[in-house]
């Protein structure tokens, strides 16, 4: 399995997290579902990449709209499920909400577009 | 691996989260801050709908008499005035990721608003002049802390269509009260005759003003988010929050002071911006949506139509050539089509609004999944069955009211208004059961380890 194709993950971050690492950090996030959509916020699009900045590994999601309801809770659920799967690397972890670009439908997956019903 | 839609280098986060608008933190009222002006507004329709159905005669043979007063007070101050408040106290800080300015003051105002809204029809209804008076000032106090409780997110230099339509809404909502005011004092004092076309200008502020516009405003942030339907600019809806609030600032003195042509020019303008709002509704549904269709689209669906009667009844009372006596018929339709068309829209989203809320509550005391192991939904809070059961009764319910006044049959009006009461009993049952269903269920499904919990405070805590 390979991490999900829309994810920007820096090279800095690979040298960091191995593959399975890698894996096991986006199987994570697929476990963190928006609560409105019944859909996880990989294939909905909403984690846009993992950076490293200084000593902390950056996980950057975006919303489908600011204000959007579960603006407080997404954040906090990914980055709880997050740092525990990546407990073992002792690597300091941080969800960060970015707005640029703006979340946009062209970033669902066509798996996740088919389960929404509407196409 | 390919990367797609990479973020611009000024996307770059160099700020923590609590400083990005999409992170609330304190900004969202404590739930008891809404909840209690949705279970008032639950009760205001039960009022509504039994007082409709005692008043079924004076509905028909005279319509600005006191008995109807007091029921139109009723659906439009302790229902729909009250939902409207509710739901604006939960809105607006998040749109402006600012919190209220005082939750006390906001629980003052609840009780004023509640208080002032249920006294005044029932003085109306008993002639009780006195209990008017004090009514009216009550309800002048708790809008009064209303505006200014609510002043302080809605002040934010957010120039979206959503806040710019609800600082004309409040606007709106003020000078309604001013026109109340006004006519009470006036039925004291007699200073000039209340004939109906004056009537008829408080009811197009209250109703398209201030509750109308607060649902447009609110329906361009709620729409594109519960529909999946994004669009990369404002559309028509940036229309409607300028068109609607100019018609009505030319149709009011119009009725207000019988001038036809400025009457006119005001519908017509007002006309324009309804139908902007409807063309962007039918924009978000039938061409942007990306959600299969579900009984929420059912309810804005149901509520455009009577959105479209409504125009079609008062353009009808204008140009038709009719009776004085149909023509007041035409006239009641259209204020009935346009308060259906809210209730059915404000309805309808309670069944997002308050799941939402509830569901944070649960997840705050670690409530993780519903049974069978899968997370917990919005959806898993009520059951979309019912809410089907809802959007039926009020369509019904609204339909046999318009049909029972224009033909002038008043059983019609008392079944309308029996199924009315009926129609928030079911819906209070179902979105209040939702939470306890959950709970009742937790056993079966999981919840989080203190761990988890602990450690989700501890995020949160840096966060925010």
């Amino acid at each position: 399995m390979t991490p999900n194709s829309s994810i920007e993950i820096s090279d800095q971050v690979r040298q960091i997290i191995s593959l399975p690492d890698l894996d096991i950090l986006i199987d994570a996030l697929k476990e963190v579902i928006d609560p409105e959509l019944g859909l996880n916020i990989v294939d909905l699009g909403l984690v846009y990449s993992i950076v490293k900045q200084e000593d902390i590994i950056v996980i950057q999601i975006s919303l489908t709209t600011p204000g959007c309801p579960v603006s407080e809770t997404l954040p906090i659920e990914a980055e709880r499920v997050a740092q525990k799967a990546l407990a073992h690397l002792k690597t300091r972890l941080e969800v960060q909400v970015v707005w640029d670009p703006p979340w946009s439908i062209d970033r669902i997956s066509p798996q996740a577009i088919k389960l929404l019903g509407a196409g | 691996m390919t990367h797609t839609n990479t973020p611009s280098p000024k996307s770059r986060p160099n700020s923590p989260i609590s400083g990005l608008p999409g992170a609330l933190g304190s900004a969202v009222p404590p739930p008891i801050v809404p909840f209690r002006f949705f279970i008032a507004c639950g009760l205001g329709l039960i009022g509504f709908g039994i007082a409709l159905a005692f008043n079924a005669g004076p509905v028909i043979n005279n319509p600005t008499g006191h008995q109807v007063l007091a029921v139109v007070h009723l659906a439009l101050l302790a229902f729909l005035s009250t939902l409207v408040i509710g739901a604006l106290h939960q809105f607006g800080p998040v749109l402006g990721s600012k919190p209220l300015r005082s939750i006390k003051w906001a629980t003052l105002s609840f009780w004023l608003f509640v208080i002032g809204s249920w006294g005044l029809p029932l003085g109306f209804a008993t002639g009780v002049s006195v209990l008017v008076s004090i009514s009216g000032a009550i309800v002048v106090c708790g809008v009064a802390i209303i505006i200014w409780n609510l002043s302080a997110p809605l002040s934010s230099k957010d120039k979206s269509v959503s806040a710019t339509g609800l600082r004309w809404s409040l606007t709106f909502l003020v000078i309604t009260v001013f026109f109340g005011m006004l006519y009470a004092l006036d039925r004291e004092n007699n200073w000039f005759l209340l004939v109906p076309h004056i009537v008829l200008a408080h009811a197009h502020l209250g109703l398209i003003g201030w509750i109308g516009l607060s649902y447009v405003a609110v329906s361009e942030k709620l729409l594109p988010m519960f529909l999946l339907a994004h669009r990369p600019t404002p559309g028509p809806g940036a229309w409607a929050v300028r068109l609607i609030p100019l018609g009505l600032f030319i149709l009011a003195p119009g009725l207000v002071l019988g001038i036809s042509w400025i009457v006119a020019v005001g519908a017509i303008v007002l006309i324009g911006g309804l139908t902007a709002h409807l063309g962007s509704l039918f924009d978000y549904i039938y061409k942007r949506r990306r959600r299969k269709f579900d009984f929420y689209q059912g309810f804005l669906l149901a509520s455009a139509s009577f959105l479209v009667l409504a125009i079609i009844f008062g353009l009808i009372a204008a140009l038709a050539h009719a009776s004085t006596s149909l023509r007041t018929h035409l006239v009641e339709d259209e204020i009935i089509s346009l308060t259906a068309w809210l209730s059915i829209a404000s309805v309808g989203h309670l069944h997002k609004v308050i799941p939402f809320i509830n569901w944070g509550l649960l997840r705050s005391k670690g409530l993780a999944t519903r049974q069978g192991g899968k997370q917990l939904l919005f959806a898993d809070l009520f059951e979309s069955k019912i809410a089907w059961i809802s959007l039926v009764g009020l369509v019904l319910s609204f339909v046999l009211l318009d049909a029972s006044v224009v033909t002038t049959i008043s059983q019609g009006i008392v079944i309308s208004g029996v199924f009315l009461s009926l129609v928030s009993l079911i819906t209070m049952w179902n979105l209040g059961l939702g939470p306890k269903r959950a709970l009742r269920d937790e056993n079966k499904g999981s919840v989080l380890s203190e761990k988890d919990l602990s450690m989700m405070r501890n995020i949160h805590n840096k966060q925010f």
